[in-house]
């Protein structure tokens, strides 16, 4: 019985290591649920009167444009595993097409927003594509939530003609992929490349940081990043380890040797739960007063304020979406685009306003911006009229810029917690 | 350093000790692995911190309420499933499998109606540390430490110097035997599980303190953990639990800190995989003699 019981507990535990490894993985759905159109009633209830976000100024040169085409086509996820980031972004979508068409829409003619539920599927996705890419009236598309859906979709849109404008696909390939493809969000690379600019700027030369870092995609691409690009600019990598986001939860093991070797700097990639661990821990290991801890854009919800109660001093935690706080994005800080914008959302939705609404509204508002510039019939000369966009006033960043053609670049937020409140860090 | 991985894994290990002596109790009287054990682990931990928070009373009676219900849901799982199976005469298999099941109701229960985030924990034992050579030790760590000493010399008495000790015994031995000496078989289980529900709530709660969060999911791993813990010192042996929590503890500190971190799940399940290797029944487990 016991021998029995030993092979059993050995099987398990491996099944239990080989199911850590497979989570995460595709979330399929079965599928069959036509297109949905979107009802923008729904969403209007709220009562914004003052519609204009201040981005868009008075309808420009205009006249010569051709505006056959009006309409934007969204593939979302309304339903399944992701649902809850297609709801922001249909919220984002409304409000800005609704905003745009106020403020004259496309040459008098306003522009038609259709949203389609993908699922976060990658087969729905793909008869979406090649459904919209069929569609005459269609000029543009700006959607697609997440790198394994706009991978597999990007070339479709590419060899159908049709620019994807994507808000929040920040895989390193997506902007080499196509001409006619844009991304909103930076990549990880030129972000972590951000990240450590804007962190050597707050602790100067010679500092000395200790990288912790989650064994995913992303973790190890910036620990790799941050290990060469650290020490190009004059600082020095005292340690890096990784750990299982999720699944480890005691730090001390690592922070003991961490606090060992004295490091000015404490970077964590992970969620912010595993930041706030190692915050916890380190501090119970009687780490220095002075050690700066950091953290990923992850960390920018009231839940790791929450966790950290009154020990997240003396951090700087750096993402490329600002928090959208009340108390944090307010007209001293950030232009008043982006206030408005926030008190507007906030003001008309349920929820409250996230970075994926702020990415799709300023991806679908530039995308507008740029049609009522070049019009609607030619898709390069649209996408380079979006990349090049000058004077627009982003909604997510203090300055959103497109280096080597569609390399999306964003000013990076860093902020400091005082007092269990966000305060934004002057580097 | 040394010195402080070496507080650190004992501070993991004695937690696991105290939920591997759970574990090791009901398979001595069942010989069935209740995969709830982790569940009722975290649950006890979630139980103390919502009443808490709920009420916002005294914190100790909040502890005291949720070992209470924790114990209560212990009782449950025997009382409503696995005791219809021994009366079905079901394979010990099925109770396995209706242990797991049990486990994920209890998992679903906490994300659906206390939180699906991890939330912050009070440190109620949190009274400052001090340093031994270059260790630091925190109060928390000593507090656990204490308790968990004082709860095993209480669980040697209760199994080896009490009359319902004796009784558990007496079934784990041969439940029919025990029946007929006019043992109440099904009390006794039912103790048992209290028992060792009670035991993994006082855990959740230490380690929800200790790390200052808890979240719905944590209960899994640490299951595993103990339950290698408990195989390792030899199922249904109160010292073998207790070696075999610390022995995990240590090396999994130990192995995360000088080999790696991303392995230290597999440091203790190795660990275990050779000593079964060579002691089958674990290090304090007897060999069984099956006789036809």
């Amino acid at each position: 019985m016991k021998k029995l019981l030993s092979v059993l507990v050995a099987l398990t535990m491996v099944l239990s290591l080989m199911a850590g490894c497979g989570s995460g993985g595709d979330e399929k759905k079965e599928t069959s649920a036509p297109k949905q159109e979107a009802d923008g009633s729904a969403s209007d209830q709220g009562g914004s009167e003052k519609a204009d976000a201040g981005t868009e100024a008075a309808p420009q040169e205009e006249g010569s444009q051709n505006y056959d085409k009006v309409k934007i086509a969204s593939p979302i996820p309304l339903t399944g595993p992701n649902s809850q980031y297609g709801m922001a972004y249909k919220n984002a979508l409304e409000m800005a097409v609704k905003q745009f068409n106020e403020s004259g829409g496309l040459g008098g003619k306003e522009v038609e927003l259709e949203i389609l539920d993908d699922q976060s599927d990658v087969t729905q996705a793909t008869n979406l594509a090649n459904q919209i890419i069929d569609d005459k009236d269609v000029f543009a598309v700006v959607g697609t939530f997440g790198s394994s859906v706009g991978m597999a979709t990007a070339p479709i849109y590419q060899s159908g003609g049709m620019p994807l404008i994507a808000p929040n696909i920040s895989h390193q390939d997506f902007p080499q992929t196509g001409d006619l493809l844009v991304p909103i969000s930076p990549t990880a690379t030129i972000e972590i490349n951000g990240v450590a600019d804007t962190l050597f700027a707050c602790t100067g030369e010679g500092s000395k940081m200790a990288i912790l870092y989650a064994t995913t995609d992303l973790g190890v691409n910036v620990n790799s990043i941050l290990t060469e690009k650290w020490p190009e600019l004059g600082g020095e990598i005292v340690y890096s380890n990784s750990f299982v986001s999720g699944e480890t939860k005691d730090f001390s093991a690592l922070l003991t040797e961490v606090i060992a070797l004295e490091p000015d700097i404490i970077y964590t990639s992970g969620e912010y739960y595993d930041v706030a661990s190692v915050i916890l821990q380190a501090r119970q290991l009687g780490v220095s007063e002075d050690v700066i801890f950091s953290g990923p854009g992850q960390c920018f919800t009231q839940e790791f304020l929450d966790l950290c109660g009154d020990q997240a001093y003396n951090g700087i935690y750096c993402g490329t979406l600002p928090a959208y706080f009340e108390d944090v994005i307010t007209k001293e800080n950030y232009s008043d685009t982006m206030v408005n914008f926030m008190t507007d959302y906030n003001n008309t939705y349920s929820e409250a306003c996230n970075g994926f609404a702020g990415n799709c509204y300023d991806g679908i508002m530039l995308t507008l911006l740029a049609a009522r510039k070049v019009g609607t019939d030619d898709p390069k000369a649209l996408v380079e009229a979006i990349v090049s966009y000058e004077g627009y006033e982003s909604v997510s960043t203090e300055h959103l810029f497109f280096s080597d053609y569609n390399y999306a670049n964003k000013s990076l937020c860093a902020y400091t917690v005082k007092d269990g409140h966000f305060a934004k860090v002057e580097y | 350093m040394f010195l402080q991985q070496l507080i650190n894994g004992l501070t993991l290990g004695s937690i696991y000790a105290l939920i591997a002596i759970g574990y090791s109790l009901v398979f001595g009287v069942l010989q069935i692995v209740n995969f709830a054990n982790g569940s009722i682990y975290m649950l006890g931990g979630f139980l103390t911190l919502v009443l808490y928070n709920k009420f916002r009373i005294n914190f100790l009676l909040c502890f005291a309420l949720a070992l209470i219900i924790n114990g209560f849901v212990g009782f449950c799982l025997d009382r409503f499933a696995l005791r219809h199976l021994r009366q079905k005469k079901a394979t010990k298999l099925v109770g396995l499998i209706t242990t797991m099941g049990f486990a994920t109701v209890i998992e679903n229960f906490v994300m659906l109606f206390f939180s699906n985030a991890t939330v912050p924990y009070p440190n109620k034992i949190d009274f400052g540390s001090f340093s031994i050579g270059s260790a630091v030790v925190s109060s928390t760590q000593v507090i656990i430490f204490l308790v968990v000493l004082v709860l095993l010399l209480l669980m040697s008495w209760v199994v080896y110097g009490t009359k319902v000790g004796k009784a558990m015994r007496a079934v784990s031995q041969n439940a029919d035997a025990a029946k007929l000496m006019g043992i109440d078989v099904n009390g006794v289980i039912a103790m048992t599980f209290i028992l060792s529900a009670v035991l993994a709530g006082i855990s959740g709660t230490m380690v929800g303190m200790y790390y200052q969060m808890i979240d719905f999911t944590s209960g899994f791993s640490i299951g595993m953990k103990t339950m290698a813990a408990a195989v390792l010192g030899g199922v249904g042996s109160l010292p073998g639990a207790v070696t075999g929590g610390l022995i995990i503890g240590v090396v999994e500190s130990l192995g995360a800190s000088y080999i790696s971190s991303a392995y230290r799940n597999a440091f203790a399940f190795a660990v275990l995989i050779i000593v079964i290797l060579f002691l089958p029944n674990g290090l304090f487990g007897k060999e069984k003699v099956t006789k036809v």
